[in-house]
Formats: structure tokens, sequence, C-alpha cells
């Protein structure tokens, strides 16, 4: 038990010190803390670190493993990719927020125990607020609040299970929890509302889109992702999320397809992808937890690149909606040839990472025998070509030509897309690199050819879909508009219900007033007879008499005292 | 709907429309998208036989069919587009839905 500086504050450390720093040298700063960050992450020995007693409790802000490990690393990366794809933004509220949200996710993996863990979890919800509010727009500041009292709960919510826990059995350690042990339901339940469980899942759609373009690639990648180690780690082989996660999969595309704005394409898309972290989660084999933890890693990274081409579109058209965008390749070609990497990797096409992370828990399924969830895994599969394969390069940067003429994306950003897009290669070519950081040892080869032959057969197969939907007139055109979703009932439903009662409350206090101002005019007089000066009531009374009054009142309680026997 | 008029006021201030003289690029010949299209028939093609020449090993039974996956692409994608064309005439709403609602006060 040694103590050692938690690497997660050389992120949020330098956060502080970035409003200290001239524009150019706090950009060689902001790359540099990732950097020194992941340096510090791999020194960090495995056991337990840093503990410390406050109130009785026991508290481990180190505690380092290899599941913790590897979300870590790729956690580093994103932080890399975001600040250099953030590099042009000079606003020092969102680079200030981007630090220390990033630093609140990575020293949240480090916690050995759920109270540390609540800290951590409620602060990359305050921190990562700005990043929203930062579009400083009306729309954006609602969106903002909502998302801020859905992030908050989550850690009340799990703030509550961890005093259930506390009381029940003396145990706040953050390890296996299970649903059968005390509070087990009410920390689910808050892991599950960051990790975008079907119908607690809305304020993904509502907020990730309303962010700044730099904002939301850095949203994309930790909260969730935090959630789904959360589960690794608390709920393993729980089998009930085997179908929570199934369903993730599969509902997200439906809404994926007839939606207009191109960046909440890629939130529904995220939640699917979230749905096949938990169904490894669910299925719980050492198998499984690796694809879980190869999915969330490789996800991260082509998440965050799909999320930075659609951002250098709306960065330089000053749009992102589907129907009025098309033919971009020829002012962005090399966004477009990014984005088309991205796009294959999420579709999880031989050679790219998607391939060799999502064939785990596929496997993983199906040894345990789960036919019905491997058929909704594969159809999700599918989905996942249209929306995010097809729909988003196709909108975007081919389709009609809107007649868009704009400049390439700024340097930075292209810099930060084709590393990402290197990294998606270089993990599909080389899933070696990738496997060796898992937490279990790896016994398992994504490049069979039956693997390759009947993973090209769905993709090309989808694909050929696609032009026979098109060719037939029948593909669903983009339209400007919104589709509701859960979000309508606190959006809408909640507010058209506070209207009835507000009407409701308005009339009865009318009538209440109506009553009692015919009333008032006979009573006030009486009432100020009787407070008024000289009023009975505000006389000086003897002692004597307010001695009998005490008399009385103790005699009125004995006897009803005596007679309540 | 795409518009197919052009209208710079939607977009960034620095976006321009295209200009007079534009060459016209390889994608734009619609004899070249159709070439990508037979490349993508041949591709499927391919994948199906292939399929002759490999040892499906699925743990179920019917990922043992032959083409089974090609068939179920297909089959899912075109429900999926379906569906989701269902969904749209019971979710979709105008774009300004929630806001409008505020000002209607």
């Amino acid at each position: 038990m040694s103590s050692l500086l938690n690497p997660a504050f050389v992120l949020i450390a330098g956060a502080l010190a970035v409003p200290l720093l001239n524009s150019r040298a706090r950009s060689i700063f902001m790359l540099l803390l990732p950097v020194v960050g992941l340096t510090c992450w791999l020194a960090v020995p495995e056991g337990l670190h840093g503990k410390i007693e406050i109130f009785g409790l026991q508290l481990i802000s180190i505690r380092m493993d290899p599941l913790a490990r590897v979300f870590g690393i790729v956690f580093h990366i994103a932080a890399f990719l975001g600040v250099l794809y953030s590099l042009h933004v000079k606003d020092t509220l969102q680079q200030v927020s981007t630090l220390v949200y990033a630093g609140a996710a990575i020293a949240a993996l480090l916690a050995g125990d759920l109270i540390t863990l609540f800290v951590w979890w409620e602060l990359t919800a305050i921190s990562s607020v700005f990043l929203i509010l930062a579009r400083r727009t009306d729309r954006a500041m609602a969106v903002g609040l909502r998302y801020l009292i859905i992030q908050v709960a989550s850690g009340v919510i799990l703030l509550i299970g961890v005093g259930v826990r506390y009381v029940s059995i003396g145990e706040i350690g953050f390890d296996h929890i299970g649903l059968d042990s005390p509070g087990g339901w009410i920390i689910l339940l808050a892991f599950g509302i960051k990790c975008a469980f079907p119908f607690l899942h809305n304020w993904l759609q509502d907020a990730y889109p309303e962010a700044t373009v730099t904002g939301t690639v850095i949203l994309s990648a930790f909260t969730t992702k935090l959630a789904v180690y959360a589960l690794a780690r608390g709920y393993a082989g729980e089998h009930i999320l085997i179908y929570i996660g199934a369903a993730m999969t599969a509902f997200p595309i439906f809404f994926a397809v007839i939606e207009n704005d191109l960046r909440r394409v890629l939130a529904y898309s995220l939640n699917n992808q979230l749905g096949f972290m938990v169904v490894g989660v669910g299925v719980g084999t050492e198998l499984a937890l690796n694809g879980t933890a190869a999915h969330a890693f490789v996800h991260i990274i082509y998440k965050a690149l799909l999320f930075m081409s659609m951002g250098a579109v709306l960065f330089r058209t000053g749009t992102i909606k589907a129907s009025e965008l098309g033919g971009l390749y020829k002012s962005m070609p090399m966004t477009a040839v990014f984005c088309i990497v991205g796009s294959m990797s999420i579709s999880a096409f031989p050679l790219l990472s998607g391939f060799v992370a999502k064939s785990l828990i596929m496997t993983a399924a199906a040894e345990e025998g789960y036919w019905l969830v491997s058929l909704v895994l594969l159809f999700a599969s599918a989905g996942v070509l249209d929306h995010s394969g097809i729909k988003v390069p196709y909108f975007s940067f081919f389709s009609h030509d809107s007649g868009i003429r704009c400049r390439e994306a700024p340097w930075n950003m292209l810099l930060a897309m084709g590393l990402a897009a290197f990294l998606c290669i270089l993990i599909g070519v080389m899933p070696g690199l990738l496997y060796a950081w898992l937490p279990f040892d790896v016994d398992y080869h994504a490049y069979t050819a039956a693997h390759v032959v009947t993973q090209l057969q769905l993709l090309l197969f989808s694909a050929l879909a696609f032009v026979f939907l098109v060719k037939i007139g029948r593909y669903p055109p983009e339209i400007p508009s919104l589709n509701i979703d859960s979000d309508w009932v606190y959006r809408r439903g909640l507010v058209i219900l506070y209207r009835h009662v507000a009407t409701l409350c308005s009339a009865l206090l009318d009538s209440f007033y109506r009553i009692f101002s015919g009333a008032g005019q006979n009573i006030m007089p009486w009432l100020s007879n009787l407070t008024g000066p000289d009023g009975p009531l505000v006389r000086t009374w003897r002692s004597g008499n307010s001695i009998l009054f005490v008399l009385v009142f103790l005699a009125v309680v004995a006897v009803s005292g005596y007679l309540s026997r | 709907m795409k518009s197919t008029e052009f209208n710079p006021a939607r977009y960034h201030p620095d976006v321009t429309g295209p200009r007079a003289n534009e060459k016209k690029r390889w994608l734009d010949d619609p004899a070249n998208v159709e070439k990508i299209v037979r490349a993508l028939y041949i591709a499927c093609a391919l994948t199906i036989v292939a399929d002759l020449f490999i040892h499906r090993h699925g743990h179920f039974w019917f990922e043992n069919v032959f083409a089974f996956h090609a068939m179920f692409g297909f089959a899912s994608y075109v429900v999926l587009i379906f569906t989701a064309k269902r969904l749209r005439q019971i979710n979709m709403r105008p774009e300004n839905y929630y806001e409008s609602y505020k000002e209607n006060e």
C-alpha cells in the first residue's frame, strides 16, 4: 500500500493552469497534458493506493487493475484527439471544462470505493455541461439544464444506493455489486441513466447534438463509457443486461434512419453501440468482458472520428441537417475520406477496428447459446451500416449536390481526424496491439475465412438493399423535421400536465377569493378588534390568569391521557 | 425534401454557391455512379461464391445455412427501412415543435 499522485490530477490541475497561459503556450501545454497523463497512467502499478479515511470510511482513491487500465488508455487518447481537434477554439471556458471533464472521468476509473466514484461521477456531470452551454444559444441553455438535472440525478441516485448498501451491509467497495445485494437495483438505475438504457436514454440524443462543434466530440467519449466501465465492474454476468443491451442495439436504429440532424443520427448510433457493450457485460464471460472493453476502446475512437467529421461540416457550412447538405466531397475531400474510414470502422468492415472488437461480444453471446440475442445483434449490425455507414457520409458528402462550396476543415481538425482514422486502421489490421491490453488473456482470431466472408455478406447485401431501395424510390427522403422520443414526456407531457394543474389551482384560488372576499368585509373589522390596540388578544393579562390557563391545559392533557388508556 | 435552389442565407457566411466554370467531377457523371453500383453487385456475387469454399462453423443451425448472412442482411435492411418509415408517421413533428409550444402562451 503506497501513496502516489493520482494520474488524473495531471489533467485536472493542468486545466486550472490553462487560463494563465497565452494562446501559443496554451495550445502546446494542452496537447502535452494528455501525453503526460497517459505516461503517468501507464506507470501506476496494479493494486490499491491512496487510502484515505474520512468519517470512519475507508476510501481508496486509486485502484489500478487491467480493466481500469485499458479504459484509461483510450480516455487519454480521446482527450488528446479532442484537444487537438479543438485547438482553434479560443474559448477558455471550453478548454478548462474539457480537461476537467476528461480528468474526472479518468479519476472515476480509479475509484476503489463507491463514495470516491460518486464524487468523480458528479464532477463529470458538472464539468461537461459547459461544453453544451458554451454554444451560448437559448436552445443550448435549455438543453444544458435538462442534461445537468438528469446527470446530477444519476449521481444522487447512486449516492442513495450507496447509502442503502452501507446501512445494511456496511460495505462501500466498488467491486461486484450484483442485483441481489442491498441497493443493487438502485445503483443499477444510476449507472443505467448514464449508460442510456432504454427509456433512460434520451438525455443523450437531446444534449450531444446541441453542444458546440468540438464539445460533442469530447462528450461522446467519456460519460457513457464510464458507465459501461462501472457496469462491467459492478454487474458482470447479470443476465437482465443481455436483454437490456439487445434492446439498446435495436431500437435507436429506427430513429437514426429518420433523423435529419446528422449529429443526432450519430447520437442514436452511439446508443446502439453502447447496447453491444452492455450485452457483453450481461454475458459476463471472460471473452464477453474482453469484448466490452475492446469495443469501448475502438468505439471511442471511431465515434469521435465520426463526430469530428460532422463537426467539421457544421463548422464550415453552418448546418448539419441532411436535408440541406450534399456533394460536400467537392469542398472537403479529406474530411470525406476520414468520415468514410470512421463509417466503415463502425460498420465493422474487415481490416477496420470495429470488426476485431464487436465480434468478441457476438461470439461470446453465441457461445452461451443466446440465439435470439445473436439475431438481434446481427440485425443491429445491418442497421449500423445504414445510419452510420451509409447515411452519414452519403447525405453530407455525396447524394445530390447541395451547391455548397466551402473551405476544407482547419489543419488541426484534419490532423485529429487523420490520427483517429489511422488508429482505426491500425487496430483493424493489427488487433494484437489492442488485445494485449484487454483484462483477460485473449484466445480469439478475428480473421478466419468464415468470419470475413459472413461479415462481408452481411454488410454488402445490406448495402445492396440500400441501392435497391434508392433505385425503386422507397428510401426515406430527408425531411426537415423533428422526431419525438421519450423526452416528450418531460419536454411536453410534463408541461401540459403543469398547465392543467396550474389552471385548476388558479380556478380554485379564484373561487376561494370569491367566497372570502364577501365574508372578509365582515370578518376584517372583527379581526382588527380582536388583535388591534386594546383588543382582547393584545391586552396584558394578569399572571394569575396565565397560571389558570396552564392549569386548565394540563388538566385537559391529564384527563385525555387517562381516558385514552 | 432536397431543395434544388441554392440558398446561401441558410449556411455559414463563408459558404459560396457553385462557380460558373466548375470542372465536372468523375462522380457527376451518372454512368460512373452506375459503375460503382456494378462493382457492388460483383462484390456481393463474390461473397456468395466464397461461401462455397468456406467451412461455416456457426454456433446455431441457421448460421450454417448457405448465404445466411447475405439473406439476413438484405432482409434486415429492408425491414428496418420500412419500419422506420412507419415510425415517421407516428412521431414526426415540425422542427420548431418544442419551441412553438412556448411561443403560443
